[in-house]
C-alpha cells in the first residue's frame, strides 16, 4: 500500500485485483441459464486479458502513453471512494478508457467484529457507479478490536475461522448483490494453525460460493517462506474456482524470508509458476501489480508484455473457438 | 458467530503487537518473523502520516514525531476504512490528548489543522452547481463562489510563518481555503474576520453584495457605508482574480 502526491501535501495508498471466469459476470442473482450464457461469452471475451494496477504515480501513463495499452485496470476502492476534485477527474477518465476491476483493502473478512455495513453500502454504490466488473478482497484481517490497522494480517488456519469467513463472504455477496473473489495472501508466520493453508483456502472458496483470486506470487512467496512445494500447492487449489490471477514482484530480505512488496520486477521462477498455473485453467484475466518503484516505467511495460505473451501462448492456441 | 474465543484471542494478540510493538507469546508464531508485521504495519501508518503532514514532520524533532505516531497508533482505534482519511483522526487525537502542551509546542494543533485542511479541500466530494455566468456585476449580481472550501480560525499564523515564529503572534487568524474549479489546486488566503463573515454569509445563502452589505454594516458597526462597500467590493474582485469567485447569477 502506498500513498502519493499531488501539489504539496497529498497522498493515497494502493493495492489491487480482477476476475471474470467461472460462471459469473458477478451475476449473483442471475438464473443458472443466464449465468451459463454469460459464462460462455465471458470466457471468449476475456481470454488473454492482462491488466495493470492503476496507481496515482503512473496515472498519466494510463491516460496518455500510446505505447502502453493494458486490457483493464484495477484499483483499491478505499483509495478513491468519496473523493472529488483532481483525482476524481483522473479516475473518471481512466474508467472511461478501460474496463475496471476493484481489489479491496479494508473489508477485513477475517475479523471477529461485525462487518462494517456503512462501508459496504458505500462500496456497493461505488462499484456500481464505476461499472466495476469484478470486486475482490484478501483472505486476511485488517481490523481488530474495532481498530483498523491498514495492513493484511494472517488469519489462523482453523476450522472455526473457515466457518466464520464462509458466513461473512455469503453476507457480503448478499449485500453487494455480486459474487466476490477472495485472494490467497502472503504470510510470514503462521498463527495458531490447525490445518494446511491449502485446505483452509479450498474449504472457504468451495463452501462460500465465491471465486478464487489466485495470486501466483503469493504462492511462490509462501512456498519459499514456509518450505512447501509451490506447484503442489497450485494443484491443491480449487482450480475450477480461479477467476482471476495476480502477478507481482517481491523482495528477498534474508536467506529464508521473502516479503511480498509489489515493488520489484517479477522473477523468472514466478513466471514459471504462472505458466504452470495457466496451463491448468481456462482463460481468465491476469493483473500485473506494482505499488511503487515506478521510475523505470518501461520495465513495467515490458512485464506487461511478457504476461501478454505467456497468456497468448497458452490460451490463444488452446481456447480459440 | 463461529469464531472461538481462542481464535479471537490469537488475532487480537497479533494486532495488539502490531500496534504496540510489545510482543506477548502467540501460539504457533515465529517470534523472529512476526517482527515483519510490526514493521510493515507501523511503517504504513507512519508513512501515511508523514505524507499528510510534511511541514509538521519537518518542524518537530524526530523523537517528538515518532512519539506522536506511536501514541496515536497504540491508543487510538482508527475508524475510517480509508487510509487517506486516517490523518484526520490523527489530528483530532493529538488535539484531544493535549500533546501541544505536553511537548511545549503551542502551534502544533494549528499546524496539523492547516495541513489537513489542504487534503480535505483537495479531496472533498464535488459539489454540483447550477449554471452561472462568467461575467457580472460585483455589487448587484448574486455571487457564485468555488463550492469546495473551508473557513478556519487559527490561534497562530502557521499559514504565513514558521510554527516557532507564529507562536509569538498569538491571536485570531482566519484562513479561507478553496479548490480551483478547473485545476483542482487548493489555495489559501489569509483573511480578516470581516472577510470571513462575508464569505460565511455568501456560502450560507448566495446573494449579491448589495443585499449583504447592510447586515455586514450593522454587525461590524460601520458608519461610513461607502467605505465598506468599496472595501468589500475590492475583496470580491480579488477573489475573482484568484479563482475563488467563479461567476454570477442575475
Amino acid at each position: 500500500m502506498h500513498w502519493l502526491d499531488h501539489s504539496t501535501a497529498f497522498f493515497l495508498s494502493e493495492l489491487s485485483f480482477y476476475d471474470y471466469g467461472s460462471i459469473s459476470f458477478w451475476g449473483h442473482n442471475l438464473s443458472n441459464s443466464l449465468a451459463n450464457k454469460y459464462s460462455t461469452n465471458i470466457c471468449f471475451c476475456m481470454k488473454n486479458r492482462v491488466g495493470v494496477g492503476f496507481r496515482r504515480d503512473i496515472a498519466d501513463e494510463f491516460l496518455h502513453n500510446d505505447n502502453f495499452n493494458p486490457d483493464f485496470i484495477e484499483f483499491a476502492p478505499e483509495n478513491w471512494m468519496g473523493m472529488g476534485g483532481y483525482w476524481k477527474k483522473i479516475l473518471d477518465k481512466a474508467a472511461e478508457k478501460y474496463p475496471v476491476t476493484c481489489h479491496g483493502l479494508s473489508l477485513s473478512i477475517g475479523s471477529s467484529e461485525p462487518l462494517d455495513y456503512g462501508f459496504l453500502k458505500e462500496l456497493k454504490v461505488f462499484l456500481n457507479d464505476c461499472n466495476v466488473e469484478i470486486y475482490s478482497e484478501h483472505l486476511s484481517y485488517t481490523k481488530s478490536k474495532n481498530a483498523h490497522l491498514y495492513d493484511l494480517l494472517p488469519i489462523p488456519f482453523r476450522e472455526d475461522a473457515v466457518k466464520h469467513i464462509i458466513q461473512r463472504i455469503k453476507e457480503v455477496q448478499d449485500i453487494l448483490e455480486r459474487k466476490i473473489a477472495i485472494e490467497n495472501v502472503s504470510y510470514y508466520t503462521p498463527v495458531g494453525a490447525q490445518m494446511q493453508e491449502s485446505d483452509f483456502i479450498k474449504s472457504i472458496v468451495e463452501e462460500s460460493n465465491c471465486d478464487l483470486l489466485l495470486d501466483v506470487n503469493n504462492v511462490y512467496v509462501n512456498a519459499f517462506n514456509h518450505k512447501y512445494d509451490a506447484m503442489q500447492f497450485i494443484d491443491d487449489m480449487p482450480l475450477d474456482k480461479v477467476a482471476y490471477i495476480h502477478m507481482a514482484g517481491h523482495e528477498k530480505v534474508s536467506d529464508d524470508l521473502i516479503i511480498d512488496t509489489h515493488g520489484q520486477a517479477i522473477i523468472d521462477p514466478v513466471y514459471d509458476l504462472f505458466e504452470y498455473t495457466i496451463s491448468k485453467i481456462k482463460p481468465i484475466p491476469v493483473l500485473l501489480e506494482r505499488d511503487f518503484n515506478f521510475n523505470q516505467f518501461n520495465s513495467i511495460v515490458d512485464e506487461f508484455k511478457q504476461l501478454k505473451a505467456i497468456t497468448s501462448k497458452h490460451w490463444e492456441v488452446s481456447h480459440v473457438s | 458467530m463461529y469464531l472461538s474465543q481462542e481464535t479471537k484471542q490469537l488475532q487480537h494478540k497479533l494486532a495488539n503487537y502490531c500496534r504496540t510493538g510489545k510482543y506477548e507469546s502467540i501460539e504457533g508464531v515465529s517470534k523472529s518473523r512476526v517482527k515483519q508485521y510490526r514493521r510493515l504495519v507501523f511503517n504504513n501508518v507512519k508513512n501515511t502520516l508523514n505524507q499528510a503532514y510534511p511541514i509538521t514532520v519537518e518542524w518537530l524533532s524526530d523523537d517528538d514525531w515518532l512519539f506522536l505516531v506511536n501514541a496515536f497508533f497504540e491508543n487510538h482505534d482508527a475508524q475510517t476504512p480509508k487510509i487517506w482519511e486516517m490523518p484526520r483522526e490523527f489530528m483530532e487525537y493529538v488535539a484531544e490528548s493535549n500533546f501541544s502542551e505536553k511537548l511545549n509546542k503551542p502551534a502544533l494543533n494549528d499546524l496539523l489543522l492547516f495541513e489537513w485542511v489542504e487534503i480535505e479541500v483537495h479531496t472533498m466530494t464535488d459539489v454540483q452547481l447550477e449554471p452561472y455566468l462568467l461575467k457580472g456585476d460585483y455589487l448587484y449580481d448574486t455571487l457564485v463562489l468555488a463550492p469546495e472550501y473551508s473557513l478556519q480560525k487559527l490561534s497562530y499564523p502557521v499559514h504565513i510563518l514558521n510554527a516557532d515564529k507564529a507562536v509569538e503572534q498569538k491571536g485570531d487568524w482566519f484562513i479561507y481555503v478553496f479548490r480551483d474549479v478547473d485545476s483542482g489546486v487548493v489555495q489559501f488566503l489569509n483573511i480578516s474576520v470581516l472577510h470571513t463573515f462575508v464569505l460565511e454569509k455568501l456560502y450560507e445563502k448566495p446573494q449579491s453584495l448589495a443585499e449583504l452589505l447592510p447586515l455586514v454594516s450593522s454587525i461590524f458597526g460601520f458608519t461610513e457605508e461607502s467605505q465598506l462597500k468599496e472595501h468589500v467590493k475590492n475583496f470580491i474582485a480579488d477573489l475573482h482574480v484568484k479563482g475563488a469567485l467563479i461567476g454570477f447569477r442575475k
